[in-house]
Order: C-alpha cells, then structure tokens, then sequence
C-alpha cells in the first residue's frame, strides 16, 4: 500500500514537473504534435472555405498537420460552444465568422460560450463585404431607383436571405433602415436558393455575399451597390452605399482564427505571425482578391477589438431585424 | 448535327488518359462512400477540392461529377444487400430490393440497379445535351406555390408506397411530417420541440433516423425471430439478370428515366422526389401492385433509373445559370471559380471544351460505374452468405460510426437508437417504415413552400389555385388521391353489401 502511494506521489510530482517544464519551452516547441482545427459549420461553405484555404500552408510552417474537423449545428453554437472548452494549449483552434461570434450572441439566449471572455483572438483571415442585387430584368438601375420604387410601394417589395437571422437577413434589415423603406423579409433555406430566387425575379433585392457576383458578371443580375467603406476590387464601377446616399451600411462578413481563452500569448503571438505572413503572400494575394476579400495584417489585439465592436453593432441590428431570441 | 459535332468535341476532351484515369477514381471514391454510410458525397467533395486546385479545370469536375452519381449508385448497393440506404435517393430501392435479396435474386437485383442506372444516365445525358437551356429556363418559372404542390403531388404518392393497410401508410407518413416539424421555424426562427436541446434545433438528421429506422430496427427483428437469424440468403439462384426478368424490368427503367429527367431538373428535392415517384408509377402501371414490397424487380428498376436520370439532369440548373440544385453542385460551382471560370450561359459559349467534356465524361462515368460494379457484385453476394451474427455486429458498427460522422457528435448516435426502438415497434406493428421517411423528407419542404409562397402572395391562398402549373399539380394530386381511395370505398361497400345479405 505504502510503496503504491509513494510511487502515485512520485508520478504525480513528475507530472508537474513536466508540466512547468513544457510551459518554459513552449514558445520553442510549439507546436510538437498535430493541430485540430474546428469548423463549427458543414464541408463547403465559406467559414469550411476559409478554414482549408490555411490549413495547408499554415501546416507547412509549423512543420506539424492541421486537421480540419467540422462539427456543425445550431448555426456555428455547437461547435463553437464544444470548442471552447477544450485544452488552452494551441493544440485546437476554432475558424471563428460573424453569425457565431458577433450576431448569435444577441439571437440566442443559451449559447453555451460567451463571445469574448472564453476566446484568444489570433488573426483575422479576411473580410467580404455584401453587394446590393437586384434581378437583371428589374426596373431599378441604381440604388437611388431601387429605394424610389419601395417608398412608392411601401410593404409592396420583397428582399430575400438564407433565413432568419442570416447575415442576409441582417444586411437587408441595415439597409432597409439606413434607406427608410418598409419591405418584406423572404426566408429561403440558405444562400443559393434565394439566389435562385432573385434570379429568377421571384423577390425584389437582397443584400447579398460575393457568392452573388457570377450572377453578376454572366448578367442575371445587377450589382447596385456595395455595402462597405470603400468600392469592392471585383467590382470597381459599383458605387458605396455611402457614396448613393445611404450611409453607414457596412457589411464585413469576418473569418478569424481564434483560440480558446488562456491560451500562453507566446503561441497566439506565433500563430498570427505566420498567418499574416501567409496572407500576404502574392498567391493569396491574388486569390483573395478574386473573392473581393480583404485581408488586413492586424495583430491578435486589433483582430480581438474588430470582433467586440461588431459583437457591439449587432446588438441594435439584431433587435431592429425582429429575429427573436430563442434558447 | 451541331449536337453531334458538340458531342465529338466533348468525347475528344474527355478521352484522354488523364481525364479517363480522374474518371474512374471519381467514380471509385463515390462508389466506396456510397457504400458506407455517414460520409455522404458533400463531405467528400468538399475534402477533395484541394486536391483538384492542381489539376486542369476539366479534370478536376470530371472527378467530382464522378464521385456524386458513384455515390448514388454506391448507396443502392447497401440498400438491396442490408437494408440500408446509404443516401437519400436510394430509401425506395430498400422496399423491394431487400426483398429480393432475402428470396436469393440480390444479384439480379444489382444488376438491374446498375443496367438500369446506365441506361437512365445515358439518356438524361443525352437530354442535357439537347435541351439543357430551356430546360432550365422552365425550371425558373417554379415559385414557392409550384414546389409546394409538387410536394403535395409527392406526399399523396407516398400512400402508394405502402402495402397493405391504407390506414397505417397514413398514420405512419403523419408521424413523418411530425418529425420533420422538429427544429427552427423559418419564417421567425423559433425553436420548435426542440426541448431545450440544441442538437435538435437544427432539427433530427436524416443520417441518423434512416440508420435507427432502416437498419437497427431491422437487426432487431432478424435476431428476434430464429428462421431468421441464418444467413439473409442461404441459397443464391443467379448473378446475372435473365430474359423474363428484363423484359419485366426494361418499361420500368424507361417510366424510371423519364420521371427522373424531368424532376431532376427542379433545384431542391427534384432528383429525391424522383425515385419516391417512379415508384408510385410503377406500382400503378402493375397489373398486380401486391406484388410491390415482396420483391417485385419493378420496384427496383424504376427508382433506381429515377434517381440516377434525376441526379444527371440537376446538373442543368448549375450548367446553363450558375445555380446549384443541391449541395454538391454548390461545391462543383466552387470549384469552377477556383479555375476562374465563371458558372453560368458563358460556359457554353467561351468554353465548350469544358461543357461538351463535362457531358462526355457523365457518359463515360456511367460506363465506368458499370464495368467497376458488375464485376463486385459476386462479391457482394457472397457477403450475404456470411452467418448472421458475424454479419449484424459489423452494420452496427458501421451504422453507429455512420451516425456519428455525419455533425462528429454522439447525439445523433443516440438518436439513430431512439429511432431503431421506434422501427422495430412499427414492424411489429406492420406499419412501413418508408413512408414515414417520405413524410420526414417532404414535410419541412412542403411547409417552407406554403409559407414562402403566402408571404409572397400576402397571405392570399388562391395563389396555388390561379398559377396554372401549380393547379395542374393539385389537380394531379386530387385524381391520383381518387384513384387510391376508390377500391378502398368500393371494398368497404362490398362488405357493406354482404352483410345485408
């Protein structure tokens, strides 16, 4: 019995040991085993996009494999909620986005995670703004026309996401408010049937990714407007809603690496440094750019303040848009 | 002839060495995923885009095009033997080709799966090469009001499916659109029964109520019974499809080929509702419907030409406009802009290499699919003969894995269990099974529709009776509803009659 203790006392003590030791070396070590990254969405959307864009290349630098694991649900909770309680050790890492990490917060009453305190913000990969489309045939050639018809209308057009609570839905509902036009929310199950739909000249307009622009450039729908602070680079003619006189809708749909909270700033320090390095490359450079996406070099601290002033913004926009909060 | 010369063009692209060789190692992949299940061909494709960056465009979609229709012909292959269908598209071919697997005829059934696979590929291709445009011109016209008639259409067809008491077909697709209920309301986002559980917010997967339905409850039943408990086939008659059978099965594949074509096209649940309607023909055209769910080849033949015609000509939305019918031509798309081709009626024009190709190779995968599983299924007969319980623990092991992997999450695991008890106490009860999945399918699609189109019409319901393509679909539903019901009426008059006597 007594020989049984001493030798749990004498691992245990080990243990310990080993322990501090690792946390001395770990800047130097990190990263000695491969890296998971989640992905709290399905194979194929933009967040799984984002996240196989890096993995690659990031692997290659830290000489070590990222796997990539998708564990969807709830529109990005579980996973996100999963991931932050694992392991603070940069061993996981979450392909955080705007619905999970700065709309959900307001959307759902039992998230499971708060969205600043139980995260490390590392790097931001990249941001895309939205466009306004209409369908090809609509009688509106400008935003200013498109605004025009609805308050002539009011209640009369129709503006289409890929659900409640979508960023679609959200954009729409900035818009609607910046603009002062009264129109109705059309719900479809995801962003390429309502793209589908728009099309097809079955709802009006929509506030929508860049997943719109091939409609765009094969000429089956009109790019009116884009929702950001500066002309999109795909899109160079397309004015800023600002520029049209409807200010202040700004739409950067965000990915980011995150980590959970506590994790030793010596990793989250190397891992932003290898991921902007990455993401200035011109090859990223290039593909970022047919994508309209812009990548900006910020450290984990400007990343981290980008995400807490978009949780910020949402919480009026959210309440704006109607969406109601459920468990 | 321009059809002919494009025709030459696309072979000339597609017949080379490199591309045959991506052919058939789509093809390949798609068959093994199919066969397990879980790992559907999204999750597949999505991994696998990568790994096309470095190759040239064509080559590249003609490996995805590959493993999508491999994979649904994989997904059959476990349906026939063990009773599980490994995709969506392939839930009919359970009916009546287990049944037939268990009477001895799995191979018959296997080769006419995939004879009738070839066929009904062939010529969907040929219909895209012909008329891919208008065809999806057409199928932009379909607004909330058409597809929720559509589902009407389907959900009366679903009465059809069942064998045996009309009651409990109803009882049973009720149940199914009960559970499709389950999850977020999509006009306010609302968790519905979800029970404060947020694995069910998203609603209950599909993955794991086919696995609990279809295979557990299955074994349950096998294990129960001692006749049953042997090999699921100790004597197997012949591997290869005979003269009587495939004149039985040759109308069904053309009815099959055509049904599937047309659906197919329509962008959501157009290439699933084609095998649950085929079936429906079918078992009307019959001369003896009694024999559908004992193992009647028909019921094979036709769904299975269905949904391989239907997942050929879902790729006319993505061809000609840019717009995905579902989420492995969302992810074909992707690909194609990675390439920096632009989706949509350019293809045509700027790159008919590519288009005229991409059409070849659907030929030539179809070819391959056969020639590949043709070989397999003495193998896979064989597997049949294995005892029992060797046999079960394996499906449940897989099964199990399958459930999991579809979110990575043990929920659904525990859900496919909940979902075997439910199966075995509805065999029990005599109550079919598919119909219900029929119900779980179609319901949340019908009530997105009917909603949709009410907000579109203002809350105005005449909108599904003033279109005239969503009448004639309700109509369609009326008559076939009438035709149903009437033996029942007229049966029960009889009895009626013979007890006044």
């Amino acid at each position: 019995m007594e020989r049984g203790w001493r030798s749990t006392m004498q691992r245990w003590c080990l243990g310990v040991a080993m322990l501090a030791c690792a946390a001395a070396a770990l800047a130097q070590t990190y990263p000695s085993k491969p890296i998971r990254m989640i992905v709290p969405w399905p194979p194929g959307g933009g967040v799984d996009t984002a996240a196989r864009l890096i993995s690659q290349p990031l692997s290659e630098r830290l000489g070590q494999p990222i796997v990539i694991e998708n564990r969807p649900g709830v529109a990005g909770n579980l996973g996100t909620a999963q991931f932050t309680k694992e392991p603070a050790d940069g061993y996981t890492l979450l392909m955080g986005s705007l619905s999970p990490n700065a709309v959900n917060p307001h959307l759902y009453s039992k998230l499971g995670f708060d969205p600043v305190k139980d995260f490390e913000f590392v790097a931001l990969m990249y941001y895309v703004p939205s466009f306004l489309v209409v369908p090809a045939n609509s009688p509106a050639n400008s935003a200013k026309d498109l605004v025009e018809m609805a308050r002539k209308n009011p209640g009369k057009l129709n503006f289409g996401s890929g659900g409640v609570g979508s960023s679609q839905h959200l954009f729409g509902v900035m818009f609607n408010t910046a603009a002062k036009i009264d129109a109705v929310h059309v719900t479809y199950k995801g962003t390429a049937p309502a793209e589908a739909a728009l099309v097809a000249g079955q709802i009006d307009y929509m506030i929508d990714p860049p997943t719109a622009l091939p409609f765009v450039t094969s000429g089956r729908m009109k790019a009116l407007a884009v929702a950001s602070k500066q002309r999109s680079v795909s899109l160079p003619d397309v004015p800023t809603l600002d520029e049209v006189g409807i200010p202040g809708v700004y739409t950067s749909t965000f990915y980011g690496i995150m980590a959970p909270a506590g994790t030793p700033k010596p990793i989250v320090d190397r891992l932003n440094k290898e991921i902007n390095a990455i993401l200035q490359t011109p090859d990223m450079q290039a593909r970022l750019a047919k994508a309209s996406a812009q990548s900006h070099n910020w450290s984990p601290q400007e990343f981290a303040d980008f995400v807490k002033g978009e949780i910020e913004r949402y919480r009026e926009i959210v309440r704006l848009s109607g969406a109601k909060q459920v468990d | 002839m321009d059809l002919l010369a494009n025709l030459a063009l696309g072979f000339g692209a597609a017949l080379t060495p490199l591309n045959l060789l991506y052919a058939l190692l789509g093809t390949l992949v798609g068959t093994l995923i199919g066969v397990l299940p879980g790992i559907g061909p999204v999750a597949t494709v999505a991994m696998l885009l990568p790994v096309t960056y470095g190759l040239p465009p064509l080559t590249a979609l003609i490996m995805l095009a590959g493993i999508y229709y491999g994979a649904s012909y994989g997904g059959s292959t476990t349906a026939i033997l063990v009773n599980l269908p490994g995709e969506m598209s392939s839930v009919i071919t359970v009916i009546d080709g287990h049944q037939m697997a268990r009477q001895g005829r799995a191979g018959v059934a296997l080769c006419v799966a995939a004879l009738g696979s070839l066929f009904a590929g062939c010529v969907a291709t040929m219909v895209i090469a012909a008329f891919a445009p208008p065809l999806a011109e057409f199928a932009l016209r379909f607004d909330a009001a058409e597809y929720f008639s559509l589902m009407v259409l389907g959900l009366v067809s679903a009465i059809a499916l069942a064998h045996g008491s009309l009651l409990r077909a109803v009882l049973v697709t009720l149940l199914g659109l009960l559970l499709g209920i389950v999850g977020t309301d999509p006009n306010t986002g609302i968790a519905r029964f979800s029970f404060e559980i947020p694995e069910l917010m998203d609603g209950i997967g599909f993955v794991a109520i086919t696995m609990g339905l279809f295979a557990f409850a299955e074994i349950a039943i096998n294990l129960e019974s001692a006749a049953r408990r042997g090999a699921i086939a100790e004597r197997i008659s012949r591997l290869w499809i005979g003269w009587p059978e495939f004149r039985q099965a040759f109308p069904a594949v053309l009815r099959g080929t055509a049904v599937g074509s047309i659906l197919g096209i329509f962008p959501g649940g157009g290439a699933t509702l084609s095998a649950f309607a085929s079936y429906t023909v079918e078992k009307k055209v019959a001369k003896d419907p009694s024999r559908f769910g004992k193992g009647a080849i028909e019921g094979v033949a036709g769904p299975e030409s269905a949904n391989n015609a239907g997942a050929q000509t879902s790729f006319i939305p993505m061809l000609t406009l840019g717009i995905p019918s579902n989420a492995v031509m969302a992810l074909m798309i992707g690909a194609m802009i990675i390439h920096d081709i632009q989706p949509g009626p350019d293809v045509i024009r700027k790159q008919p290499e590519l288009f005229w190709g991409l059409i070849a190779s659907m030929w030539i995968g179809n070819v391959m699919l056969v020639v590949l599983n043709l070989p397999l299924i003495g193998i896979w007969v064989r597997l049949l003969r294995v005892p029992y319980r060797l046999l079960y623990p394996v499906i449940v092991l897989v099964c199990t894995i399958g459930a999991f992997s579809a979110n990575n999450n043990m929920f659904d695991v525990w859900v496919a269990m909940a979902f075997g008890a439910l199966g075995y106490v509805l065999l029990k009860l005599d109550c079919e099974p598919a119909p219900l999945l029929l119900g779980y399918i179609l319901g949340p699609m019908l009530e997105d529709n009917l909603r949709r189109a009410l907000v579109l019409s203002r809350g105005d319901f005449t909108v599904f009776f003033t279109r005239p393509v969503s009448l004639a679909m309700l109509l369609a539903a009326a008559a076939l509803l009438a035709l149903v019901l009437a033996p029942a009426i007229r049966r029960r008059r009889d009895t009626v009659f013979a007890e006044r006597e």
